[in-house]
């Protein structure tokens, strides 16, 4: 007798795609039957269907509270970084102080913060924690920190009546 | 109070056909069933969904019977009611007689 083998890659698809609850128990049905005299086709769309079946339920089931948690948090995280990057790459082209609070830079950096803190402040919501962590603490308040002392010396620099720290710098002030 | 979850179509074909042969109950055997008792073909595949939720239920049991040439090394699963599982058949057994009894458009008894 020829025994009838299913294709090895519509074996291989499901075990590979299809959902993990018994499996091989299901592939051994397939091949039962095919020994039975079932066409390739019927074989295909067994397959074609377990492994659609599968996908959408693992998609169904994605946990999206997660997902969206992890995604802020990704967004808190690069936004905080640029926000170093910026106070770094300014630091290093500025001489003083006067000449390292232009208005873009603050702009810029008080925009990184808003958005390095909107994203904890979501990640910490979307993912139902009921305690932020310490280290994510710290680092919101000296953020806080930095922000509050841009903003009070932007504002003190406006009610001198300051002209543009960095026009004052250039012109040899 | 418990939350009632009610079995779909499907969910319920597969429960009975399970409840219907002894203690043999396996893939092969439930699509047969449903296939010659309702004259519609359900995917293996599908077949196996059903008794994933009925199994997540509580209302079948499974256990991994022993690898078979025949089936390329693999072992079939076989299936069986659990009480739960034979109550909530009955339930909805009930419930349908109940809801088509007096409809004369679909052949149930007059009231």
């Amino acid at each position: 007798m020829i025994e009838r083998v299913p294709p090895r890659l519509a074996l291989w698809l499901l075990k590979s795609w299809g959902s993990p609850y018994h499996r091989e128990s299901l592939a051994g049905d397939l091949i039962e039957q095919y020994q039975e005299g079932r066409s390739r086709t019927w074989c295909w769309r067994q397959v074609a269907v377990a492994i659609l079946a599968a996908r959408a339920r693992s998609v169904r089931a994605m946990p999206w509270a997660a997902t969206c948690a992890m995604l802020s948090r990704l967004f808190a995280e690069v936004a905080a970084v640029l926000a170093l990057t910026v106070i770094v790459d300014q630091a290093r082209r500025a001489h003083s102080l006067g000449q390292m609070l232009t208005e873009s830079f603050i702009g810029t950096l008080a925009a990184l913060i808003t958005m390095a803190m909107v994203g904890f402040l979501v990640s910490t919501r979307a993912g139902k924690r009921k305690r932020t962590p310490a280290a994510i603490s710290a680092l919101m308040l000296v953020f806080g920190v930095i922000a509050l002392g841009l903003g009070t010396i932007t504002w003190a620099d406006t009610l001198r009546g300051g002209a543009d720290p960095v026009s004052i710098c250039s012109s040899g002030y | 109070m418990r939350k009632r979850e009610y079995l779909g179509q499907l969910e319920l074909m597969v429960l009975l056909a399970v409840i219907r042969p002894a203690d043999d109950a396996y893939g092969v055997l439930i699509s047969r069933e449903i296939a010659q008792k309702s004259g519609r073909e359900v995917a293996l595949a599908s077949v196996y969904a059903a008794l994933e939720r009925l199994e997540k239920k509580k209302l079948v049991i499974s256990s991994l019977g022993e690898p078979t040439a025949a089936r390329g090394g693999r072992a079939r699963t076989y299936f069986k009611p659990t009480a739960a599982g034979l109550l909530e058949a009955r339930d909805a057994h009930e419930t349908l007689l109940r809801l088509s009894s007096g409809l004369s458009s679909l052949g149930g008894e007059t009231a």
